[in-house]
């Protein structure tokens, strides 16, 4: 079919491949088969060109570069950048929910070394029972190894249960400090998403 | 400001990656070089068509912005630094080797028609030779050995364009250009393709 409105221009072809084409290019194309042709060519020829394979260097790449890169003003703080307000505020809920655990087990165990016996008594029958089982199975269990002079202390504590609670008390202490530091040890919850 | 712990490169755009390695961090400089070895090398390797000689210059690219990392501006996309480097070790390269600079299209510096013409080089046979040999490969190859073909200014402009998907604004930087030159290239060099498209579906 002829036409006779101007061919496109390589600016409209342009807009032909970034799909935003003029409405003077769209009303042209219509009815000019050679600039459909060259319209269709074009976004072949694009297509083929983005689908072309990555050439990859040698495993061995990266590593010859860095053997001659000099890493400059070289420090030993760990990697670090701005968080985002999404890890801090899971950082906050961790923080929250840890530091109110901590003093609850704190709390109950400061209140059972002032109220030793409502602390033994607060149990109920079944669960004395069954601690004094498990805690004379221990005393059997423990006996014939801590049966040694140096060891004279452990026997004291087996023989006599209420001494061992400000040990307790201090290996809770330290359960929680060690959480504490686990917690900057811990990773973050990934994000993929590249700003 | 608080902060955290790198636990995901991903997560990172370039500027943060470049603001960490110039304080130090060889983990940064590992991951600006696993972002881009591959585009880097492609694109020189598409240039020079040498896999070592590519291999070599793309690892001197790599040498030399990591060792001026300092001087890294963070206005400008790091992106154009290193296609800007990689581009010129290319060029430098095939004008050290005088390569073949065939013109399918005439100077690149032609403006009129006629002046494309005069100084296209009339390589209608050895097309029609070339097109026979590669009748019965795939078209990507085929395309492939066609930006081979291109003038290396075409070249590197389509390359950036169309394989690296960069827009026309940061070519003209990476390669120091007039907005109207680079698309001007562009256009040429899509053009040849087209024709050698074209003849293809002829056959
Ligand atoms: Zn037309």
């Amino acid at each position: 079919m002829m036409t006779t409105a101007a061919h496109l221009t390589t600016d409209e072809l342009d807009a032909f491949l970034e799909d935003h084409p003029t409405p003077r290019a769209t009303s042209h194309l219509a009815t000019c088969a050679e600039c459909q042709m060259m319209v269709t060519l074009d976004r072949e020829v694009v297509y083929h060109l983005g689908a072309l394979p990555e050439h990859v260097p040698s495993y061995r790449f990266a590593d010859g570069v860095m053997a001659r890169v000099t890493v400059g003003h070289p420090v030993s703080a760990p990697v670090v950048v701005p968080a985002t307000p999404r890890a801090l505020a899971a950082r906050r809920r961790v923080l929250v929910a840890g530091g109110l655990t901590g003093a609850a087990v704190a709390g109950a165990f400061g209140w059972a070394i002032l109220n030793p016996a409502a602390a033994l008594g607060f149990a109920s029958p079944a669960l004395q029972q069954g601690g004094h089982a498990l805690w004379a199975g221990m005393q059997v269990g423990l006996s014939s190894a801590v049966d040694q002079p140096v060891l004279a202390w452990v026997t004291d504590m087996v023989a006599a249960p209420m001494r061992a609670i400000p040990i307790l008390v201090g290996a809770a202490g330290a359960y929680a400090l060690a959480l504490t530091g686990m917690r900057h040890l811990l990773t973050e919850p990934a994000h993929h998403a590249r700003g | 400001m608080s902060e955290r712990p790198v636990t995901d490169w991903r997560e990172l755009v370039d500027q943060d990656v470049v603001r960490l390695a110039a304080l130090g961090h060889e983990a940064a400089y590992r991951e600006l070089i696993r972002r881009y070895e591959r585009p880097v090398f492609s694109l020189i390797y598409r240039m020079v068509r040498d896999r070592e000689l590519a291999e070599d210059l793309a690892q001197e690219t790599f040498i030399k912005v990591l060792n001026a990392i300092d001087s890294y501006r963070p206005e400008y996309k790091f992106s154009s630094w290193i296609f800007k480097i990689a581009n010129n070790a290319a060029i430098d390269q095939l004008r050290r080797r005088s390569l073949d600079t065939l013109s399918l299209d005439g100077s690149p510096h032609a403006e009129s028609a006629e002046a494309i013409e005069a100084t296209t080089l009339q390589v209608g046979d050895d097309r029609e030779s070339q097109l026979d040999e590669v009748a019965n490969r795939e078209l990507g190859a085929m395309i492939e050995e066609a930006i081979g073909q291109l003038r290396p200014e075409y070249r590197n402009c389509i390359l950036l364009r169309h394989v690296e998907g960069r827009p026309y604004e940061e070519i003209a930087e990476i390669l120091d250009l007039p907005l109207g030159t680079v698309k001007t290239y562009i256009h040429r060099a899509r053009n040849e393709l087209r024709i050698l498209l074209a003849a293809v579906r002829d056959e």
